[in-house]
């Protein structure tokens, strides 16, 4: 009789535990991957700094698919057997292709 | 005595069949927040690379949405559930971003940004590429169904963006009307080893750019459409740190920007010529938050400013 007693308590605690981890899966606590019921994407950058002062030519906007590319070393494109550069720690598009700008088409069109 | 354990176990049902439906109501209440797709009706295609969507955090939502729907004629949706506070901006009935309030702790100072969210197929893989090349995770997976599947990261330097799998596919690439985000830039340390993490991460094409200023400047390109720039910080680095700039379009950025400072807001670069023809600026909002200001109309110049 007291196996009968005694089993309830830790079937009690299993459902618990289960019924816990649900819960945590369903908010997201802890789980990678999980649904979210809060938005936890929310991040405030670094206090202090200065996000002005460009100076005179500094441009960062795309260009009309007419820009130079740096005059250099990949006149050919692509160097290595990879297409890797040496001097770049990325590979650049062929010098042979323009560099593209925006969607030009509006909506509707 | 034999009796007391039915009695005992009936007890115990009881009380299960009480707590249960609780604890399921509760799950179920705190798993109902839900953002809203990023398109519909969806979009059947995916564009890698592309930025889909920002996201501002900001300490006083009602304030933000003041300052961008009279800036912009923006107007908003509302989702609040739980603790969260969140508005979907929309420009011309189509969502274009979202405005997150998180109250910063009594004493701290934080800098309000907007966040840049660029588009991949699978998160996972993606979060895996990236981690793998340097970034940091700065938040965890999460799903939000009709939105898609998405996390936060910060790149090798430390500027912070988030990757997004969207439900609703991915917009097709028009041209942005004014009052859409239609470019977005990433000032940088080093323009090469960002770049370089970039295109291992999103297989862009990088394209490298004359520049006039010294400094190192590149395009990030997906679908043969440039998607960003990655380019080298001007003036002193150790007042700087890497960081992603998004710019919305408009009609006349000297209008706009003695608007945004008209509303509450500060200029941290005067409206000038860029590599385009046409002017930008970069504001900050009420908060602080940075954003560019760019014009893009079919009669800009092609000629390279002076």
């Amino acid at each position: 009789m007291s196996a009968v007693g005694g089993g309830w308590a830790p079937r009690g605690l299993a459902v618990l535990a289960l019924i816990l981890l649900n819960a945590c899966v369903a908010t997201g606590v802890g789980v990678d991957g999980a649904v979210g019921v809060d938005y936890d994407a929310g991040y405030y950058e670094p206090w202090g700094y200065d996000y002005g002062g460009w100076g005179h030519g500094y441009r960062v906007g795309p260009g009309r698919g007419d820009d130079h590319r740096r005059d250099g070393d990949h006149p050919h494109g692509d160097a290595g057997p990879r297409g890797d550069h040496p001097s770049r720690p990325y590979r650049p598009a062929p010098a042979s292709r323009p560099t593209p700008s925006i969607p030009s088409r509006p909506r509707g069109h | 005595m034999s009796s007391s354990i039915p009695r005992r176990r009936s007890s115990l049902q009881r009380l299960a069949a009480l707590l249960l439906p609780v604890i399921c109501f509760s799950v179920s209440r705190a798993a109902s927040f839900e953002l809203p797709p990023l398109n519909a009706p969806p979009s059947t295609e995916h564009h890698v690379g592309k930025v889909v969507w920002a996201d501002l955090v900001t300490p006083d939502l009602g304030a933000a949405e003041r300052f961008y729907g009279g800036l912009f004629g923006w107007t908003f949706q509302s989702v609040h559930t739980g603790s969260s506070d969140y508005a979907v901006a929309l420009a011309n009935g189509r969502p274009v971003g979202g405005l997150f309030q998180k109250s910063i702790p009594a004493g701290e100072h934080r800098q309000s940004a907007w966040l840049t969210f660029i588009a991949v197929p699978d998160v996972d893989a993606a979060k895996r590429a990236a981690l793998a090349h340097g970034a940091k995770a700065v938040t965890g997976i999460r799903n939000y169904p009709l939105r898609g599947r998405q996390t936060v990261l910060s790149d090798p330097e430390g500027a912070v963006f988030a990757i997004l799998a969207s439900s609703s596919g991915d917009a097709p690439d028009f041209l942005a009307a004014p009052g859409e985000w239609i470019w977005s830039s990433l000032l940088s340390r080093n323009a090469g080893a960002e770049a370089a993490f970039y295109q291992q991460v999103f297989s862009y094409d990088v394209f490298d750019l004359a520049s006039d200023d010294g400094l190192e400047h590149v395009i990030l390109s997906s679908d043969d459409f440039a998607r960003a720039s990655v380019n080298a910080m001007p003036g002193d680095p150790a007042r700087r740190h890497a960081h992603w700039l998004n710019f919305i379009r408009v009609d006349n950025t000297v209008d706009m920007v003695a608007k945004a400072v008209a509303s509450g807001g500060r200029v941290l670069v005067e409206p000038h010529v860029d590599r385009h023809g046409g002017q930008v600026a970069v504001v900050a909002d009420p908060a602080g938050a940075p954003f560019g200001l760019m014009e893009w109309t079919s009669s800009d110049s092609k000629a390279e400013p002076k």
